[in-house]
């Protein structure tokens, strides 16, 4: 089997994968997801086709019943087909409220930690906030109405988040 | 005497001269049918023109001998035309056509064509007659006559060269008095090679060939129709023997050792795997997404829930429910599994999920 995988480019994120038969050219970005890859969290949070990239990838067990929680590490550029295993969040986690969204990261990660976070609500997408973050926590403002939300967290080195959460 | 009457003789008979040359006419005339009626006129056989580089030493200027190489053609009127040893053609011919200076260098076609002439050895009255050749210069554009020759009634016999059957040889440029270069083709023009009028080839023992050249050259395409091996396209080894690229057998199972392309051409290609949620679902090989567009390809999709382990971030005991799994029409799948705590009631989560699929592409009217 191949396995072909749809990654965020800043992050590393897997965000997709399919699996299929035989070898053959790594398909577009395109053919995989089009104008973009939604995500479900409550409501669709779609990634933007522009922040994604497409390679194969070595089999992973848990890749096709969690992509999120697999990274692909580039050396010189060039992803490696050996895909990462991401940290949990163990005690860390993601809140929302009228301000914004707060990450609390379980340990410091290091200066310039890519980060990119996407909020849609139910009446479509809201956000697409991309950051750098240096040790456990991140705020990014965001001015959200009270309501029901979709948050996908991405942060370098950790598994990618889905939470449906709600602003009160 | 009609051409379908055969002389016959008696004991005894006088032989007049006509009855005589019934006899060579019968035969000649039944030739003439069978290669005006069983094949394709043209080149069977050499007939090459040629240019030999040449500078004249007084003046130094460059030009070409032109010559009509040996070689053997059918005409229009089943005529066999043939060379048998190479003859120049001359400078003086071309100039009776055109002119020595005709205001293009050409190209200018070279046309052969059969000729009865009086034999050299035959005595007054003829009793010989040498079924001759002559080469004719055109001029530019005289090419096109060639496609407008029409053969002779089922009855006539063949022709004598009185009203040349026009065979193109190829092609001369002319400057300063001289041929400067020979071209085998023009565009819309080349050569006619001799084929085969059949509606049934068939083999005598059980293997038929057809190949791109008279000799059985290694790496030379071939394809052959054989009792054990089907139908097989290939190129030949050097013992003479067929490396196979493409294969029917007997029993109608295709192999090929390139791809194939062209989803219309296959009448039916799948695709099949695993997609996390909002993926789209890959086409199979060779059908492109304009065909599905057009309407020329319809897809066939199935997915299935992907059943996976209960997820470890997830504690205690669950169960798994597929909440979705369809999808759309653009061919994303949409899939969510339901995980329902069952030792302790009330608490499920909706998750994304993957989904098994296959997707068959038919070509309609395939």
């Amino acid at each position: 089997m191949t396995e072909t995988i749809v990654y965020e480019s800043t992050t590393g994120h897997v965000l997709g994968a399919l699996s299929t038969p035989g070898a053959g050219a790594v398909p577009t970005v395109a053919d995989l997801v089009g104008d973009g890859l939604p995500a479900w969290a409550g409501v669709d949070v779609t990634v933007p086709a522009e922040r994604l990239l497409a390679a194969t990838a070595a089999p992973e067990p848990g890749l096709l019943a969690a992509p999120l929680r697999y990274g692909v590490e580039t050396v010189g550029g060039v992803p490696r087909s050996q895909l990462l295993r991401l940290s949990t969040w163990g005690s860390g986690g993601v809140t929302l409220d009228g301000n914004g969204v707060t990450i609390t990261l379980p340990a410091d990660v290091p200066d310039a930690t890519p980060v990119l976070v996407v909020v849609a609500g139910e009446d479509g997408p809201v956000a697409l906030l991309p950051a750098q973050m240096k040790g456990r926590s991140l705020n990014l403002r965001l001015s959200l109405s009270t309501g029901a939300y979709g948050v996908l967290t991405l942060v370098t080195g950790y598994e990618g988040r889905l939470d449906q959460l709600a602003v009160r | 005497m009609t051409v379908t009457e055969r002389p016959v003789f008696y004991e005894a008979q006088y032989l007049a001269a006509a009855d005589l040359s019934a006899t060579v006419d019968h035969a000649r005339l039944r030739a003439v049918r069978h290669d005006r009626y069983h094949h394709e006129w043209g080149i069977a056989e050499g007939l090459e023109l040629t240019g030999d580089p040449v500078t004249d030493p007084a003046t130094g200027i460059s030009y070409v001998e032109v010559t009509v190489q040996p070689g053997v053609a059918i005409d229009g009127t089943g005529r066999e035309v043939v060379v048998p040893a190479a003859a120049a053609l001359q400078e003086s011919l071309f100039q009776e056509v055109n002119g020595a200076e005709p205001g293009a260098d050409g190209p200018f076609p070279i046309f052969l064509a059969g000729l009865d002439r009086s034999s050299a050895t035959s005595v007054t009255p003829a009793t010989r007659v040498d079924e001759s050749y002559q080469i004719l210069v055109g001029r530019l554009g005289d090419e096109r006559l060639v496609a407008e020759q029409r053969p002779p009634e089922v009855s006539d016999g063949p022709g004598d060269g009185s009203q040349p059957w026009l065979i193109l040889l190829g092609f001369v440029r002319w400057q300063g008095g001289r041929f400067i270069s020979v071209e085998e083709s023009a565009p819309g023009a080349q050569r006619q090679l001799a084929g085969v009028r059949a509606e049934i080839v068939s083999a005598r023992e059980g293997k038929l060939a057809l190949r791109a050249h008279p000799t059985a050259a290694e790496g030379g395409p071939v394809v052959t129709i054989d009792d054990t091996l089907g139908l097989v396209f290939g190129k030949y080894r050097a013992d003479g023997t067929v490396d196979p690229l493409l294969t029917v057998s007997p029993r109608g199972d295709l192999s090929a050792q390139g791809s194939i392309s062209g989803g219309q051409s296959m009448g039916v290609a799948v695709a099949s795997g695993i997609a996390t949620d909002g993926m789209l679902l890959p086409l199979p090989v060779g059908v492109r997404a304009d065909d599905v567009a057009e309407g020329s390809v319809v897809l066939h999709t199935t997915v299935t829930p992907y059943v996976t382990p209960q997820p470890d971030d997830l504690e205690g005991l669950w169960l798994a429910v597929p909440v979705v799994c369809a999808v759309d029409a653009d061919r994303r799948v949409r899939s969510r599994t339901r995980w329902i705590r069952v030792d302790t009631p009330g608490e499920s989560q909706d998750r994304p999920a993957s989904a098994n699929f296959m997707v068959v592409a038919t070509a309609v009217g395939a």
